[in-house]
């Protein structure tokens, strides 16, 4: 059975200029103990869809239609106060910029006390020890000392990994990381990749990263839907999309990405990101497509399997005019 | 060799912080920097937050003074000269900043924008000013539609173009540009680093290029010069950089850009701990704290940049020793075996 599976979720947001269908029937699915990398660029749906799973959609957004199939049961028919208790407990999340999620006037200890106690249920002279042995198995040197400190004291690197010791206090089976790097130095982004990976391979943690990077999901995730203006529109194994990625963006994206020590143009994708008040008919990214047909401009597509594990939105796929 | 049109010599920037009644520490942003920019050239100046590279990209228009040391724009001196003399050079040495959105004035059309520095500068007025600019902005791959609107109804790639338009309304020489891409989606971001290589090459500039990223740097610098807490650590050709990188702070921070070979097993070698402060940096060697391969003569040691091989430059007496970054490995590799 799959740990997560998502089917046909719609996230629609009410905005003054109109109706934004943010999310307009999202379907896919994680194994227990994978990790996910959901990767798109600015406004593609991929922070919306992390927030959907958790029921935490900031207005005017509101999830109005699917499925979040979670160990079997639907989160989105479950009563409020059951999901705030499964927040943090079973799904638990970590942001960008950690410093802002961590209230300047806690001592990091009292917070991961405060998180033991309540979220994991640890009785009360556990939670000191235990939030000792968190910071050390997120790499904090000197945790005992580190206890006393606010979270002005610490660098951005530091902060995350508190917030990674948080998330995984209760020891969630799904962890979702928006951007848990961005705003990071990369050597500091290698130590928490490396971090993320080692508690998928230690404790079995389920994990979706949600990233604008490809390169960076390439390395530490075992399947990726690439996102675009609200749909997936690639998802597959992570070698086997970088091996043969089958959709017009997908491969825009990775030859757009400038590769070390490469010289001359880099092969752009032209245009900008869409408009999703007014969404243009047929296939989002045909206006972006230099393979843009006919039938682009008219129908939505619709997924198509390469092979069992792979599949593709794109008419070119059927179509047989291969990109 | 032509003449270098900008040398930086030795150049030091502190920055005074209060440490109690009528103390003063001293943040250490650039300490002792030195390099030369080569007409039609681009030098990138790598390095992560901290490491001093925005610090020293000011330097070298004035736009902060440097403490000590000095920058020689075609043999002048601009450290030494004043406000006023400065502003005359303030046409042939421009800058682009990193977002867009808070160096574009909210209040001003994208034709008034890049018709203020003509205008300023003498250079031109009224129609003639006007022509000038719509010309601009056709170069940078705007439309004439974009002209009468304001920053804020722009894309975040099409606001980068208004101040790379503007910044080169005045026909500059020398042009700093502020990691002009990194608030930008990958798309748009190879856009506009064509767009920079482009017209580099129309207008002939010479350019210093800051980026944390060395994946863009490596498509847009002739050099490059890696920093690290306030110092270059190496510098050499794109080539030598990025095919033979010397100093294990550089070749660390080239393992760590991910997606540089996506389907080889990604192994960074991963720096232990964070940056240092430049309030109290490590003594000896900066990076010491933080090198798998410090011992205990780079807790003393001052570094300097020697050569390697004509015109590669690292800073590491350790490398130096052993003819290179290759010897050092293996060495290490031998002993823990």
């Amino acid at each position: 059975m799959s740990l997560l599976e998502v089917r046909g979720l719609k996230t629609y947001f009410y905005t003054r200029q109109g109706i934004v269908k943010v999310l307009d029937g999202l379907d896919f699915r994680l194994e227990p103990a994978q990790i996910l990398g959901l990767v798109g660029e600015t406004g593609s749906g991929k922070s919306v869809t992390g927030f959907s799973i958790l029921r935490l959609v900031p207005r005017p957004g509101r999830i109005v239609g699917g499925e979040v199939v979670f160990e079997g049961g639907d989160l989105l028919r479950l009563p409020e106060p059951q999901m705030a208790a499964l927040r943090g407990r079973d799904i638990a999340m970590i942001f960008q910029n950690p410093r802002t999620a961590l209230n300047p006037l806690i001592p990091v200890g009292r917070f991961l006390e405060h998180v033991l106690r309540f979220r994991a249920g640890l009785p009360r002279n556990q939670t000191r020890d235990e939030a000792v042995r968190l910071l050390s198995a997120v790499h904090i040197p000197d945790p005992e000392r580190r206890l006393a400190s606010y979270p002005h004291q610490l660098s951005g690197g530091m902060a995350q990994r508190v917030m990674i010791a948080a998330a995984i206090a209760a020891r969630p089976k799904l962890l979702i990381a928006d951007e848990p790097t961005t705003g990071l130095d990369v050597t500091v982004q290698a130590q928490i990749m490396r971090l993320l990976r080692e508690l998928r391979d230690k404790i079995g943690t389920a994990q979706i990263l949600i990233t604008h990077d490809l390169g960076l999901a390439s390395e530490v995730c075992d399947v990726i839907a690439v996102m675009y203006a609200g749909d997936i529109v690639e998802f597959a194994p992570t070698r086997t999309l970088f091996a043969t990625p089958q959709h017009p963006y997908t491969q825009g994206l990775l030859a757009s990405r400038p590769k070390l020590a490469e010289i001359g143009e880099i092969p752009a994708i032209f245009g900008s990101a869409p408009d999703l008040v007014n969404p243009t008919r047929g296939c989002r990214f045909h206006p972006r497509c230099s393979y843009a047909f006919d039938r682009c401009r008219m129908e939505r597509p619709k997924p198509v399997n390469v092979s069992p594990d792979h599949y593709a939105t794109c008419f070119l796929l059927t179509e047989g005019k291969h990109a | 060799m032509p003449e270098p049109v900008l040398v930086v010599e030795n150049v030091v920037k502190h920055y005074p912080v209060p440490a109690g009644w009528l103390r003063h520490q001293y943040v250490h942003a650039v300490d002792g920097v030195s390099f030369e920019i080569y007409p039609g050239q681009t030098l990138a100046l790598v390095g992560e937050s901290g490491s001093g590279k925005s610090t020293l990209g000011r330097m070298l228009l004035m736009l902060e003074r440097p403490t000590s040391g000095r920058v020689l724009y075609k043999g002048q001196d601009l450290s030494r000269l004043r406000d006023s003399v400065l502003r005359i050079y303030r046409k042939s040495l421009q800058m682009v900043f990193q977002d867009p959105m808070d160096a574009l004035n909210p209040r001003m059309t994208v034709l008034e924008t890049v018709m203020e520095p003509l205008v300023l500068h003498g250079i031109a007025k009224g129609r003639v000013a006007r022509d000038r600019a719509l010309e601009l902005l056709e170069r940078v791959g705007l439309k004439r539609e974009h002209a009468a609107r304001y920053p804020h109804q722009l894309s975040g790639g099409q606001q980068q173009r208004v101040g790379i338009a503007r910044a080169l309304a005045t026909e500059p020489e020398f042009v700093v540009f502020d990691e002009p891409t990194s608030a930008l989606d990958v798309s748009v971001q190879a856009q506009l680093l064509n767009l920079t290589s482009r017209l580099r090459v129309e207008y002939g500039l010479s350019s210093a290029f800051i980026s944390h990223d060395l994946t863009v740097v490596s498509y847009v610098a002739d050099r490059v010069a890696v920093m690290y807490l306030g110092q270059i650590v190496e510098l050499g050709t794109r080539r030598q950089i990025f095919e033979s990188p010397q100093h294990p702070y550089t070749v660390s921070l080239m393992s760590s850009m991910p997606g540089g070979r996506p389907l080889m097993p990604w192994k960074p070698l991963v720096l232990e701990g964070e940056i240092p402060s430049p309030l109290n940096p490590p003594s000896g060697c900066r990076f010491h704290t933080r090198c798998p391969f410090a011992e205990a003569s780079c807790r003393t040691k001052m570094q300097r940049l020697e050569p390697i091989k004509p015109g590669h430059l690292v800073a590491c007496h350790q490398v130096m020793e052993r003819g290179g970054y290759d010897a050092l490995e293996a060495e290490k590799a031998r002993r823990k075996a």
